[in-house]
């Protein structure tokens, strides 16, 4: 099937399965390996990417369904070849360990922040609670989020 | 792999004569590509509406609210009509897997994966919801539970898709509980729909759907007989979660949780029954 969809802002075309998982489409057709595959069944969140304003499990996306719609990778963050705040913050805080869960994590934070500048923590908690970090960092990545938050979003 | 893919409304009856028994429906797909990619499913076909601008909406209507197939959990947790007039549906759908599940997860993908634990189905059966599907042949409206017929099965053909809910009027006060093993990203263990009208203090409706015990959910008409046309105490919330106790103690295989099952059934009866302030301080007549 075509699919024309816009990835990371810019207009994209081509020609895929209708089965196709989105998390193959980004990984293996387009080579955007920034987006993690963890379980594989909604479970790990580390394959989360944005779509229309939404975090969702890239694992369970199929390209029949991604017709027109404006999906955001970790990739599509960076601002002219810099990292952005909330990348910055992260490293900063040490909200990263073995980084696996990493991109997951902060589409989600990432997609709660474009729809609530302020959250308070239990939002933040809420936001998270679908990404899994096996290294035990979800105290520094909580206070990444606020501090993001706090210096003005994303 | 073959797909349909309509994008009006029109559109959907030729591809629907298209599939065969091995097509499937594609909701938000968080089941269903799971069981795709593993390869525990087979299909020819993948049939997918979401682009439907009328499978995507929720509209007032004189017999009720009707409800796109496609709506997300989120869109119905955030809907002010849902949340005004049908509490439970609202609670249910907030407490579906995480932000990203619900992002994803669809009402019309909740009915058609019909597992026991499904978190919305108790609620559309306490709302006697109404399910409308078009098939080759045209739309008709079945309710809820005559729909759901087993794990994974529902009673509707293979080339007949789920297009819209309808959630008739309703004068009950309602609430949604469910029980999993943690607070976040659980599957229910036991989810509770209850609904109430009261007159003078005394309950003269109730309605009780319980979730994760059966097969489909399991209407518990003993419990809600005991309570008709009484004020309600401590006593009658305990003897109503009695009879789901027994009814799990008989029906749930021990692999299932059921001691846990049996156990919980009595806090969590308590826990609803409080959160519609159904319980009233003094202890009832009888």
């Amino acid at each position: 099937m075509e699919l024309s969809f816009i990835l990371n802002g810019k207009p994209k075309r081509l020609d895929t399965e209708p089965e196709r998982r989105l998390i193959d489409l980004l990984r293996k057709d387009l080579h955007l390996s920034g987006t993690k595959e963890g379980c594989g069944e909604g479970e790990c969140g580390a394959c989360t990417v944005i779509i229309d304003g939404k975090a969702v499990h890239s694992c369970l996306v199929l390209a029949c369904q991604l017709e027109g719609r404006e999906v955001l990778t970790i990739e599509g963050l960076e601002e002219a070849g810099e990292l952005s705040r909330i990348q910055r913050i992260f490293v900063e805080e040490t909200a990263i360990q073995c980084g696996y869960c990493t991109p997951g994590m902060i589409m989600s934070a990432k997609a709660l922040l474009m729809q609530n500048p302020h959250p308070t923590e239990e939002e933040i908690r809420n936001a998270l609670a679908g990404n899994i970090c096996r290294c035990s960092g979800y105290t520094q990545i909580i206070r990444a989020v606020s501090r993001t938050a706090a210096e003005g979003g994303q | 792999m073959q797909s349909f893919i309509p994008k009006t409304w029109e559109e959907i009856p030729d591809c629907l004569r298209q599939m065969t028994e091995k097509s499937k429906f594609l909701g938000g797909g968080t089941d269903l590509i799971i069981k795709l990619h593993s390869g525990q499913l087979k299909s020819d076909a993948l049939c997918y509406l979401g682009y439907v601008r009328e499978l995507r909406e929720i509209r007032e209507q004189e017999e009720g609210l009707s409800i796109g197939a496609y709506l997300s959990m989120t869109e119905l947790e955030r809907d002010p009509g849902i949340k005004a007039r049908y509490p439970a549906l609202m609670q249910a759908a907030a407490d579906v897997g995480s932000v990203q599940i619900r992002n994803n997860g669809t009402i019309g993908g909740n009915i058609g994966n019909a597992s026991p634990a499904g978190d919305l189905l108790p609620v559309l059966c306490l709302y006697e919801a109404k399910v409308e599907t078009m098939g080759p042949g045209g739309l008709r409206r079945l309710p809820i539970e005559e729909v759901l017929l087993s794990p994974g099965r529902m009673s509707l053909s293979y080339n007949e898709a789920i297009v819209r809910i309808l959630l008739p009027p309703c004068t009950m006060e309602t609430a949604f509980l469910k029980l999993g093993s943690r607070k976040k990203l659980t599957i229910s263990r036991i989810g509770i729909a209850l609904g109430a009208e009261r007159e003078d203090g005394r309950i003269r409706k109730l309605r009780l759907y319980i979730g994760a015990v059966s097969i489909k959910p399991l209407r518990l008409k003993a419990a809600e007989e005991l309570a008709i046309g009484k004020r309600i105490g401590e006593s009658e919330v305990l003897a109503m979660a009695e009879i789901l106790s027994d009814y799990i103690r008989e029906h749930v295989p021990e692999e299932f949780d059921r001691d846990y099952k049996v156990w919980a059934a009595r806090g969590a009866m308590l826990d609803i029954f409080s959160r519609l302030k159904l319980i009233s301080a003094e202890e009832s007549e009888g």
